[in-house]
């Protein structure tokens, strides 16, 4: 194929930046083959948060999501200590509302309530009249508790202890005194069993729904540890090592901070360099610090942001440059391209030369890479600079491909997150310029073309947006809960908030 | 297995100056000579050097040659009955195809051939059969038509071969007919013009390829870079297939064309392997097999691939690669412009463009089967060189044809540069 589309290995949305572009990940996720230097990981690198202020909502979603009436069928079951039988019912419980909060500990509690409720129940006996009562609830509630667990190196959400259903009030009435003929233990016994039959499909329902809220807002599959062969040229492989995992033993998995609950991710994060990558050191490893981003003003259901921090933005950009895909070379900004008048403004020496607009580009980083988040109008961006690089235009000379302008120089440029109509996250190159810009043609020799300013400006903007075009789109899929989108991105001091939503559904 | 190095010590060239000279005496320097030993075995010196029996020196096989004919653009050459070969190519200056031959200039086509005629011949190829006439295959870009021009006694005549004719072209007489390939003016296929008795020639389509395996959108991209050989078993002919970023290879037995993906996707399974074949160049060896050069762009390397027994064996033949800043290694464009010849003791030369740095190169195989790369002998004029041609001469030498381009007097400015490259057959 002429340009392969982006793709990505297996889980991580970490591996993605370094894998996008490659035309295939040949392999599956595979054990390190040796453990990460402590020195490569970035504490805190990445945090699922959700906001306390939204605490109503996710209750109400946990309600939604359990069922608003939750239906109740039992079979006939023996009243203890009587020679009687509880016939079958049916009923279907309205739960009126449900209230999430997250704790000092960093569980996870609803508390939902029941509304008051009358139900006929009829107890049989053999050598008795059938008995008719009605059973009066009321000040029913659901409280459920989960949490993060760690279990050796794995980590799950779990309930905290089993759900309970209190009753305010639950009696048995029986107008014409039958419950109390079949014998004297006998209306406590029917009460405990009617209340154990509305009980436990409430804390089921509930109890499940809670935990799979939980791991939505913090699926326990972001932990992962391993490594992607990302090379395109085997034998030799190229690996991408990965090491992501909640907060060691001692420490909370979820924290209470600055009105969020957060799970913390240290994330450890190496790549084999390619050879027309700078061999660079690492940008240094700096603990992050959780610094709130603005929510989006969008309905939510299940809302939470994967918050990632500057160290962690900081390290995929080194690892993303290493890795070669900053190598690369593309042709999909030709019409771009054309716009800027090529070549009549930039090197007009050139023009006798080529016969059409430009075939593609192919941009080669020489340095280490800076990045920073900034705000635009249009939302944050990753701003960042290359201090040396080279771009090299391509065109048809005669029928012949060949490289007929050469830009070296500092170039800047901004990735911008953009989420899709579809709720994806796409990765945007957008805002290309340069300084200090040594411009030569190989074909007609070293300081031989002139080079407008604002000719190559439009030029280089063009080419650089071709060459990573189309877009990394980030794929949630397989590493987030099926339904997942991303609503929105934000800045929170230098770390980029990923706003996400949906994924929960019912138990 | 690549030949022991003599004993002897073959010298440096006397043009030592110049640093493909330079590089062959630090080589042969380090590996330790002795220059009193003489004669120096074959394979001795690198490739574009020549041993000299009498003193044991390497020497230049023939210094760079400059012809002041301004071509522009790819280029054919055809072997001379004796010296260098003839060049056809398109005189930027004068917007006419030109032909260069032992005999001298001619122009062909174009205002410079037929006054007030329009510019033609910016896509030909050409061709020598064993009457020893050259003949020129071009298109005239205004109606697409396709025309063949044939060298006489009494200067050229020209026959209309086809319509709806684009480039490019490729040029071939098998079983004793004159052959052209060109692709159709949609670009969707290939055609195959055969010469019949008389004047008349019959036109067939070449069947497309199917979509590699798994695929299911049409070929509709068919023959930006197109080659064509006569073998034994019938007339091949390579296409690439834009699609799908594959070379595709047709070939005729008797009256019917089997059509496969010969690079580029796995016929196995249907995945890509890369994009291949853009361009592509075959030539047949002296065993009756193929022999095809062609670029890998995903790999941005020049590979060698020849039948063996029923396969397609590869081998790397230049892949680029150049010392970066700060450490780093680049990729030059290699290859956008391929040459490929094959000699009668089956010794294949490959010659191609650096279209990053604007010079051909080549490398010739070692009997071994290794790819040595050559040094062209440097010029005077500190030019760009672009669109390397190649021809295998009556005596088994190779001539290496070029564009020398002088950036100063635009492309009208150009010339065309000719060396010896490798010896003929022993």
């Amino acid at each position: 194929m002429s340009w392969p589309a982006s793709h990505v290995c297996g889980w991580a949305w970490l591996a993605l930046l370094a894998a996008a572009g490659t035309p295939a990940c040949k392999t599956a996720l595979a054990p390190l083959d040796q453990p990460l230097p402590a020195a490569t990981r970035v504490t805190g690198g990445l945090q699922m948060v959700a906001a306390a202020a939204d605490s109503p909502q996710l209750g109400e979603t946990i309600r939604l999501v359990a069922g608003q009436h939750v239906n109740i069928a039992t079979a006939p079951q023996p009243i203890d200590g009587a020679d009687a039988t509880l016939s079958a019912f049916t009923t279907s419980l309205h739960v009126e509302s449900a209230k999430a909060e997250w704790l000092d500990s960093g569980q996870l509690r609803v508390v939902a309530v029941v509304t008051p409720q009358d139900l006929p129940l009829t107890a049989l006996a053999a050598k008795s009249p059938t008995c008719g009562m009605t059973c009066k609830t009321s000040g029913v509630t659901v409280t459920a508790v989960a949490q993060l667990s760690r279990s050796g190196a794995t980590v799950a959400a779990v309930l905290s202890q089993a759900p309970t259903v209190e009753f305010k009030q639950l009696t048995l009435q029986a107008p014409d005194g039958c419950l109390e003929a079949l014998g004297p233990a006998v209306p406590k016994a029917a009460e405990t069993a009617v209340r154990a039959a509305l009980a436990a499909p409430l804390a089921a329902r509930f109890g499940t729904t809670l935990v799979q809220a939980l791991q939505t807002i913090v699926p326990p599959g972001l932990a992962v540890q391993g490594q992607y062969d990302l090379a395109t040229d085997p034998p030799t492989p190229q690996w991408l090592r990965l090491h992501s995992s909640f907060a060691p033993d001692g420490q909370p998995l979820i924290q209470r901070q600055l009105g969020f609950a957060a799970a913390p991710l240290d994330v450890a994060l190496t790549v084999d360099r390619a050879s027309c990558a700078a061999d660079v050191p690492a940008p240094p490893i700096a603990e992050a610090e959780l610094q709130p981003g603005e929510a989006p003003q969008t309905p939510t259901v299940i809302r939470r942001a994967m918050v990632v921090s500057a160290p962690m933005i900081a390290r995929l950009a080194w690892a993303w440059l290493r890795s070669g895909q900053w190598c690369r070379a593309g042709g999909g900004g030709l019409p771009l391209l054309e716009q800027a008048a090529w070549p009549s403004s930039v090197v007009p020496e050139l023009q006798p030369w080529l016969e059409s607009s430009p075939t593609g580009a192919q941009f080669w980083p020489h340095s280490g890479i800076e990045v920073a988040v900034v705000d635009r109008a249009q939302g944050p961006v990753v701003a960042w600079t290359l201090d040396d690089a080279t771009l090299e235009i391509r065109g048809h000379v005669a029928g012949t491909e060949a490289v007929v302008l050469t830009v070296r120089g500092t170039f800047h440029g901004e990735l911008r997150p953009l989420v899709t109509p579809s709720g994806k996250l796409a990765l945007v190159q957008q805002g290309v310029t340069l300084d200090s810009a040594v411009v030569a043609s190989p074909l007609l020799g070293e300081e031989t073309v002139t080079g407008s300013n604002q000719g190559l400006g439009r030029l280089i903007d063009a080419a650089l947006t071709g060459i990573f075009d189309p877009p990394v789109v980030l794929p949630l899929d397989g590493w987030l809960p099926p339904g997942t989108v991303v609503t929105g991105v934000r800045r929170g001091g230098g770390s980029l908030w990923l706003w996400l939503d949906g994924g929960l559904s019912s138990p | 297995m690549r030949p022991a190095m003599p004993t002897s010590c073959p010298l440096p060239p006397p043009r030592s100056a110049a640093a493909a000279a330079m590089l062959a005496l630090l080589v042969l320097a380090a590996m330790g000579c002795d220059k009193a030993a003489a004669p120096c075995p074959a394979d001795a010196c690198p490739a574009g050097f020549r041993c000299e029996p009498s003193s044991g020196e390497c020497q230049l096989i023939q210094p760079r040659q400059t012809k002041e004919i301004p071509l522009f653009g790819a280029i054919t050459t055809v072997p001379s009955p004796s010296g260098p070969p003839a060049v056809v190519g398109y005189a930027a200056d004068r917007q006419s195809l030109a032909a260069l031959d032992s005999s001298g200039l001619f122009y062909v086509a174009g205002p410079a051939a037929v006054g007030g005629e329009e510019p033609a011949g910016q896509t030909s190829a050409a061709w020598r059969g064993s009457d020893q006439r050259l003949r020129v295959a071009w298109i005239r870009e205004n109606d697409r038509i396709l025309w063949l021009s044939e060298q006489t006694a009494g200067g050229w005549k020209r026959t209309k071969v086809a319509g709806e004719a684009v480039g490019p072209l490729a040029m071939t007489e098998h079983k004793a007919a004159l052959t052209v390939a060109y692709r159709r003016a949609d670009a969707t296929g290939l055609r195959v013009a055969t010469r019949q008795a008389g004047e008349a020639w019959l036109i067939e389509d070449v069947p497309l390829p199917p979509p590699p395996l798994g695929q299911t959108a049409p070929v509709h991209d068919l023959g930006r870079s197109l080659s064509m050989v006569s073998m034994a078993s019938g007339l091949a002919v390579s296409a690439y297939d834009a699609t799908y970023g594959d070379l595709v290879l047709a070939v005729k037995v008797g009256a019917s064309w089997s059509v496969s993906r010969l690079f580029g996707s796995d016929p196995a399974s249907g995945a890509d392997l890369g994009d291949m074949g853009n361009p592509a160049v075959l030539a047949a060896g002296p065993d009756g097999e193929l022999v095809v050069a062609y670029r890998d762009a995903t790999a941005g390397s020049v590979v060698l691939s020849r039948s063996q027994g029923g396969v397609m064996a590869r081998k790397t033949v230049a892949t680029g690669l150049r010392a970066g800043p700060n450490g780093t290694q680049l990729r030059d464009l290699l290859g956008t412009s391929l040459a490929l010849a094959v000699r009668t003791d089956g010794r294949a030369v490959v010659a191609w463009f650096n279209a990053r740095q604007w010079r051909v190169g080549y490398a010739v195989e070692k009997p071994g089967g290794t790819f040595e790369p050559g040094s062209l002998p440097p010029g005077s004029d500190g030019g760009a060189e672009a669109w390397p041609a190649l021809s295998v001469a009556a005596d088994g030498a190779v001539w290496m044809t070029w564009v020398a381009l002088q950036p100063a007097h635009g492309p009208a400015g150009s010339r065309v540069g000719q060396a010896k490259i490798l010896q003929g057959v022993p």
